[in-house]
């Protein structure tokens, strides 16, 4: 599904990763977790597509295609998703129209026809209704006025609704009570099947209690320096980043 | 213009009105146009008005005004009662007053033919909008006309009055309308007012209220185009514990010049003023907005609050925002913002990452800017046709290659 291949980025001039290399095949679920301004969020950044990160080398392979030449929105239409850790506020623009708009966008591309608003209507219901959000959150700004908890939910609706193929939760559990994050990862792990494929950017391990991972990657100042099952991450509670940063 | 032409010819009235013209007369002989460069014109020229011929047109070819609602009466002055003259008689001209730069009040006072008055009866709760529609154009013939509305909501009324102020295009025409509307006590008014002016036309709009105590007005002023609309909104907070939501959009394509001056007096103790204007310039647009707020010695206990935000979209667009905050009482709460930008990137970034190409997401988001205002009109369908108009404009206002 996704192939990093010695990915270096940048922002402002400033080297962020440093000879990325990671491999997700579709069906699994890989966490990376590291120390603040190891580039956990400059990674799902770059592969999301945000112009403001310079790639100086290296690629990235999603289902075999350049990731790196696509422009963010032909990404998302391939099926390649992001939940913003601080997801941004669109006033004047309601979440019901931006849903749409975005879930026609990705059908179109895919040659499915366009829902119409009924049928749309009756998908936006559903989903609310798993992730336990008042059906007003439809007619209302997009994450205008929403509390840090109501965003999340909102951003894991919007993966719900688009089901891409490759979904980058980036610190998906920062400003979650537990109720919350037990919720919205209700809504992640109904989508695990062999067809998905999930990276799950996060600092800490308790993210990894509700969206169980197939493999743990620790990334440290730009770079993947360990890897291995869900026991990793347990260690790296115990024991903190410290080791790996000395090995770094 | 031939100022001194039309007021020889023009009608003698002996009526409520007749002082009131009289000194307008005056007025608008000695300088029919506004001084140019003056404070009150400091950023909108109408020396253009003054080369254009204009004859002087007559309302009732232009104004059309839709039946009236139970509770409202809708009657024009010249067929009006002597009981409903002398119900609108000592409100004529003493909102939209010209004792200051207001030169396009003294013409409509001293040239307007008729006067549309719409009394809302005391205590009447009307559920169906008002509506006026004025369209100008569609001539060969330059033309000015004097549009004159008066509404009078009565004690404990509530209704909603909508105004369009459309184009049919032509020969250039110039509408330079008053509007005076008194929300009596305890009453409540919702006011919607649509222009949109096509390059050739001049659209020059003074709307004037006056809000009796525990009374609401809630104004929503929306212009745009591509020639040139100067709509001036006036309210005065007359009577304690009155409150105003004034809000607008101004909204400039190619050539065209849209300017929002607002005055929120406050004149009594406890009254709450609510303002929030967007301003979009693309192309070559210009986009003004004079927000004066006046809180009296006597207004304590005020509590104001005014927004503007402003769109740029094209490097020769031009935006100029400007609150004028007067504060004459010591317990108050004023409060301002004004800010002036492009497109923002993250929100640009945020819709593409959905997979919405780069030009729908700079459209939803100029849509998107105008459109709470829009939103927040009270009457549904004020708000569908706030709501339809505006988008209609913003989208031609993208395809002109602004965005």
């Amino acid at each position: 599904m996704l192939e990093i291949k010695n990915l270096h980025a940048s922002i402002k001039g400033k080297a962020i990763l440093k000879g990325l290399d990671l491999v997700v095949p579709a069906g699994e679920v890989h966490a990376i977790m590291g120390p603040n301004g190891s580039g956990k969020s400059t990674l799902s950044k770059v592969l999301a597509g945000d112009e403001a990160y310079e790639v100086t080398e290296g690629q990235a392979l999603y289902k075999g295609k350049d990731l790196l030449t696509m422009s963010p929105d032909e990404r998302a239409r391939e099926g390649v998703f992001l939940a913003f850790q601080y997801p941004v506020e669109i006033p004047g623009v309601t979440n019901a129209y931006f849903l749409r708009t975005a879930l026609n966008a990705v059908r179109r591309h895919r040659g499915e026809p366009e829902l119409d608003a009924f049928t749309f209507l009756q998908r936006v219901k559903e989903a609310m209704k798993l992730l336990e959000m008042d059906a007003e959150f439809r007619n209302r700004f997009v994450n205008v006025g929403f509390s840090g908890g109501e965003k999340k939910r909102n951003e894991i609706l919007q993966l719900t609704l688009l089901n891409p193929s490759l979904a980058i939760l980036d610190e998906m559990d920062s400003g979650l009570d537990v109720d919350a994050l037990r919720i919205a990862s209700r809504g992640v792990n109904a989508l695990r099947d062999a067809d998905h494929a999930f990276l799950v950017i996060t600092h800490y391990q308790r993210l990894l209690d509700y969206i169980v991972p197939d493999h743990v990657h620790i990334l440290v100042d730009g770079r993947i320096v360990q890897s291995g099952d869900r026991s990793l991450a347990l260690d790296v509670e115990r024991a903190g980043y410290v080791d790996h940063q000395a090995s770094a | 213009m031939r100022v001194d032409t039309w007021l020889d010819e023009r009608p003698v009235l002996l009526d409520e009105r007749a002082a009131v013209r009289a000194a307008a007369a005056d007025k608008s002989r000695a300088r029919p146009l506004p001084v140019p460069r003056s404070e009150h014109w400091k950023y909108t020229s109408t020396r253009a008005i003054g080369a254009l011929g204009l004859e002087i047109g007559a309302t009732a070819a232009t104004l059309t005004v839709g039946a009236a609602p139970q509770g409202v009466t809708i009657v024009r002055w010249s067929e009006a009662s002597p009981a409903q003259r002398a119900a609108a008689g000592p409100w004529f001209g003493r909102l939209a007053t010209f004792d200051g730069p207001e030169a396009f009040v003294a013409l409509n006072t001293a040239l307007h033919d008729d006067v549309v008055l719409i009394l809302v009866e005391a205590g009447a709760d009307v559920a169906d909008a008002v509506r006026i529609v004025h369209v100008a154009g569609g001539e060969d013939t330059p033309r000015v006309v004097f549009p004159r509305v008066l509404v009078l909501a009565e004690a404990g009324a509530k209704a909603t009055v909508i105004a369009e102020w459309r184009s049919a295009r032509g020969a250039p025409f110039v509408t330079a309308p008053v509007t005076e509307l008194v929300v009596g006590d305890g009453a409540s008014l919702e006011y919607v007012s649509v222009v949109a002016t096509p390059a050739s036309d001049f659209h020059l709009a003074t709307v004037a209220s006056t809000v009796a105590p525990g009374a609401t007005l809630q104004a929503t002023m929306l212009a745009f185009g591509e020639g040139l609309a100067r709509c001036d909104t006036i309210v005065t907070l007359a009577g304690a514990g009155a409150s105003v939501r004034l809000e607008g959009v101004g909204a400039a394509g190619a050539s065209g010049h849209i300017d929002h001056h607002t005055t929120i007096d406050h004149a009594a103790p406890d009254c709450t003023s609510r303002e929030v204007f967007r301003n979009i310039a693309g192309d070559h647009g210009t986009v003004v907005f004079n927000g004066r707020v006046v809180v009296r010695e006597q207004a304590q206990r005020s509590d104001s609050d005014q927004q503007n935000r402003s769109l740029l979209l094209s490097d020769d667009a031009t935006i100029n925002s400007k609150p004028e905050l007067e504060i004459y009482a010591d317990d108050v709460k004023c409060a301002h913002g004004s800010a002036i930008g492009a497109l923002d990137p993250e929100q640009v970034w945020y819709l593409r990452s959905r997979g919405i190409p780069d030009a729908l997401a700079r459209q939803m988001l100029v849509r998107g800017f105008g459109a709470d205002v829009a939103a927040r009109v009270a009457h549904p369908g004020a708000r569908a046709l706030a709501t339809d108009a505006l988008e209609a404009w913003l989208d031609q206002l993208i395809a002109g290659g602004a965005a």
